[in-house]
């Protein structure tokens, strides 16, 4: 499990995406493999995993990749973990807390019978420590964004951490239990640019139900159970082995071979290939899909490249006056007509076969402020955009099938990250929509690196194909608040005090209903105003072998509770075996 | 020949370090900012600027470059990887020995099953061996290595099962016993060792198939011929020693290879590598590694030159004596 990253999305979408899944199920947005009811749980087995890169550190706190953090999760304990309605948590190394009478602080009650996997116990000091590494940007923790509405952390005793903060919020138990805590006399000497090099970097000291037996570089990541895990007899599996396969074809291949037992982001057409299998009773690796935490979106530029150029990018104030709008996309009604011109539902199934859902809106769809009905829907109409974009001056007077106003042809680039077949296909598509309306849009791949340092950065692009991975935690600062105007990722260069206020407000309701109201509001101002045209989101194709009990999968990742995983001893394998009464 | 071979240690040195000069200038303006690569796309300018501090990528390109030599000639320290912060002269290490490894035995393979079959095919010109050779060995010289890998890979890994699909060793490779371990290594070794071998195999094939014709056709031979020298003693003897002299050139030319040319194999067969290694140093800009990696076989490339001279000029009296 992981909460992941700080604002609400903000990893690039751009390793591995190609995703096209073309099964015809329906989409369970969660996958329970629930444990057979007649059997006793026992212990012991192997989990063969894939990771698709390697992990560049097992850290918690300069971990940014997805394979590092998978790893991390099944080292190091939180105070608390996420549930699956991604709302509420259940505790792990805090007991309970409270909220103390001023609203303004929480108590952790923490367990006393946790210990670092070098023995010394687990005490409030660690949580303490763990903040303050956290809270100073100097460490680089990736997270820092949760913490900002802490002012301090004070170990009571050993067993009880308070946190206080600097307003009451509904997100404080979130921003709290944030990042994996770290052990104290490990750390504690260290400078942040000695942690950059440290030993612990690739020898982590954690608390978690499995500890590090090996890292071969390139290769394998082989964790064992810790003897000393509080919650005995979990973890119930021996080790769990990770794999380290950047290549998809590999993938597939391990699976079907057996050299696997569990992988996720399967291309399409392998997804498929398992699920037939599994249907026919062939396989042995069930096929899991479940709505991810992917979308991807056109963004306009807002602005001319060179008005942005011109600004002091260490100052937001009076940022409206010295931007003048984009020729083409400065104008609302024209990506209202952008976005009627293109047939959204049919990119969608061209690019993901049934595995997606339609977006329309600035709220992924697994958070709890998602509401459908909240967002404008810029159904697909060709005509009625034609004759938007006549009403705004754009007629084809020299009748070569391109719109002209005056002396502005109404062509520009679009661009997209090279290396994922998903977003090149939509990209094809939308210049075929747009063509039909009399728009030229030219297609452009980019190494990612370049796109981000030449394009996105600077914001040097008419028109963006992109797409986010999406965090946890509901917001929208970084993308469309202006106080990250001069964010590398507030690409679009949106501004509105109206979206400012509003979502001001929304992150400071203490109520459910009112935040709710604000996030609606929301919903409807930006799925109007168009920043973005939403596209699609994203399903996820993952396999895992039948012989694992009690495997929950879901949008907060498919290592959520490994702890409990196990395998009944009739079908264990004879590697599962292997490490038996093992310590 | 040691005046000779002092000017060519001269033109190593200098040609070293004018290519070590151009790759570091080149990686580093290639583009790709390595602070928003390492750092969350969130974190405040400030963060990026310290990041930038710490990697030592606020100075000036030529201050960069002289740290970084000083650093590297000196006290041999190429730097600390951004992404992982491990030691980059301990990542190379660790990466070297899989890749040197593969692409060791796949060379041997190769010279030996090329060398030979080149030499038998001459011997049997125009024949059906030398037709049925001759073409199964353009199809490896024109076959994609990791085309030629996934084909042996579906046989063998996934239809046959006979061979594990990759990795360097069996994840359970330490509860192997001694002889276990052995076979262990082998049988990951036999697929991507063959798909390797078989391409080198092939260019090795082409080589020593025309210079053996050609040393075949040559008058000496023919005046041998003629004094009634038995066939084998011509061929063995006379033809094949001299045959042999531009395989040591493509030998020359090929070390750049061990070190950094079964990318694809690595890939293909999820091996540990420098291909891999630098792969993943590009894609995410540490610069460190890149420039490591990028030396090791820059070095090799012109080791493998010199070595080729050195070895012409022992075994070739001409350019000896000239």
């Amino acid at each position: 499990m992981r909460i992941q990253s700080p604002g609400l999305h903000l990893f690039l979408v751009i390793l591995g995406l190609l995703s096209t899944c073309q099964q015809k199920q329906s989409v369970p947005q969660t996958a329970f493999i629930q444990p057979n009811q007649d059997t006793l749980i026992t212990s012991g087995g192997v989990l063969l995993a894939a990771l698709n890169a390697e992990p560049e550190t097992l850290n918690p706190l300069s971990a940014l990749s997805e394979p590092a953090r998978q790893v991390i999760g099944l080292i190091f304990l939180r105070l608390a973990n996420i549930n699956s309605d991604l709302t509420t948590f259940t505790p792990s190394l805090a007991t309970k807390w409270d909220t103390l009478p001023d609203a303004r602080a929480l108590r952790f009650h923490l367990r006393t019978d946790v210990r670092w996997q070098d023995g010394v116990p687990v005490t409030a000091r660690d949580v303490q420590f763990t903040f303050r590494l956290q809270s100073n940007p100097a460490y680089g923790w990736d997270g820092l964004p949760f913490k900002t509405n802490i002012t301090k952390v004070a170990a009571i005793d050993d067993s009880t951490v308070i946190f206080f903060f600097k307003h009451p919020s509904r997100t404080m138990l979130m921003d709290a239990v944030e990042g994996e805590i770290l052990p104290e006399h490990v750390l504690r000497e260290m400078t942040p640019d000695q942690l950059l090099a440290a030993d612990f970097n690739q020898q982590p000291v954690g608390n978690g139900p499995f500890q590090l037996v090996e890292w071969k570089p390139q290769q394998t990541i082989i964790l064992k159970r810790n003897p000393d895990y509080y919650d005995y007899p979990r973890p119930y599996l021996d080790r769990v082995i990770f794999k380290i396969i950047p290549d998809n074809a590999n993938l597939t291949r391990q699976l079907l071979s057996g050299e696997l037992d569990l992988a996720e982001n399967l291309l399409p057409r392998d997804f498929e290939r398992l699920s037939l299998r599994w249907r026919e009773g062939k396989g042995n690796l069930r096929p899991v899909s479940f709505l991810g935490r992917q979308y991807d979106f056109i963004a306009w530029n807002l602005v001319e490249p060179s008005s942005y150029r011109s600004l002091d990018h260490r100052r937001t104030d009076n940022i409206i006056d010295k931007l003048r709008p984009h020729r083409l996309f400065g104008s609302r009604t024209v990506r209202a007509a952008l976005t009627m011109a293109l047939d959204r539902q049919r990119i969608g199934e061209i690019v993901n076969g049934e595995l997606f859902r339609p977006m329309n809106g600035p709220i992924p769809l697994i958070l709890w402020a998602y509401n459908p009905n909240a967002n404008h829907i810029w159904e697909y109409n060709p005509a009625r955009a034609r004759q938007l974009l006549s009403a705004e001056g754009w007629q084809d007077n020299d009748y070569d099938g391109i719109l002209e106003k005056g002396q502005i042809k109404f062509q520009f680039e679009m661009l997209t990250n090279s290396g994922n077949i998903r977003r090149q296909h939509a990209l094809t598509l939308i210049q075929d929509q747009l063509k039909a309306i009399g728009v030229a849009m030219r297609p452009r791949l980019v190494e990612p690196q370049v796109l981000i340092e030449k394009f996105i950065v600077p914001r040097e692009f008419d028109a963006l194909l992109f797409g986010w991975n999406v965090g946890l935690k509901m917001e929208l600062t970084s993308l469309f608040h202006s106080s990250t105007f001069f964010h590398p990722f507030h690409f679009t260069s949106y501004y509105s005090t109206t979206f400012d206020i509003l979502e001001d407000r929304a992150r400071a309701a203490l109520d459910t209903r009112l935040a709710q109201q604000q996030w609606d509001k929301i919903a409807a101002l930006l799925s109007e105003e168009l920043p973005y045209t939403w596209l699609y989101y994203k399903v996820d194709c993952a396999a895992i072998h039948k012989r694992f009990r009690n495997v929950i999968i879901d949008q907060r990742g498919v290592f959520v509770n490994v702890a409990e995983w196990w395998i009944p001893a009739a079908e264990r394998l004879p590697h599962d075996r292997l490490f038996l009464n093992q310590p | 020949m040691i005046k000779r071979l002092i000017s060519r240690l001269i033109e190593f040195i200098v040609v070293l370090f004018i290519g070590v000069t151009i790759i570091f200038i080149i990686i580093h303006l290639a583009p790709g900012d390595p602070s928003l690569q390492f750092c969350s796309p969130t974190a405040p300018l400030e963060q990026r600027e310290l990041l930038m501090h710490r990697f030592g990528l606020d100075q000036p390109l030529w201050k960069q470059y002289t740290i970084w030599l000083k650093n590297a000639v000196i006290q041999f320290d190429f730097g600390i990887s951004f992404f992982s912060g491990k030691q980059v002269g301990k990542m190379v290490r660790q990466a070297l020995s899989p890749t040197l490894l593969l692409t060791g035995l796949a060379l041997l393979f190769g010279i030996l099953a090329g060398v030979f079959l080149g030499i038998q095919a001459a011997i049997r010109q125009n024949k059906f061996f030398d037709r049925f050779v001759t073409t199964i060995m353009f199809a490896f010289y024109s076959m994609p290595s990791f085309w030629l890998g996934l084909i042996l890979l579906q046989i063998f890994a996934v239809q046959l099962n006979w061979l594990p699909s990759s990795q360097l060793v069996s994840v359970f490779h330490e509860q192997f016993s001694c002889g276990a371990r052995l076979w262990d290594y082998c049988r990951h070794l036999i697929l991507p060792v063959s798909t390797l071998g078989l391409i080198f195999a092939a260019s090795f094939y082409r080589y020593s198939r025309n210079a053996m014709l050609t040393a075949l056709s040559s008058e000496y031979i023919l005046a041998a011929q003629a004094r009634g020298t038995p066939r084998n003693h011509l061929i063995y003897r006379y033809a094949l020693g001299n045959s042999l002299l531009p395989l040591i050139s493509l030998v020359g030319t090929s070390l750049p290879v061990l070190f950094s040319g079964a990318l694809m194999i690595e890939v293909v067969f999820g091996l540990p590598g420098l291909g891999r290694l630098m792969t993943d140093a590009v894609l995410t800009r540490d610069y460190p590694v890149i420039v490591a990696a990028a030396l090791l076989s820059f070095f090799a490339a012109i080791i493998g030159n010199l070595m080729a001279d050195i070895i012409y000029l022992i075994v070739d009296p001409r350019l000896r004596h000239s």
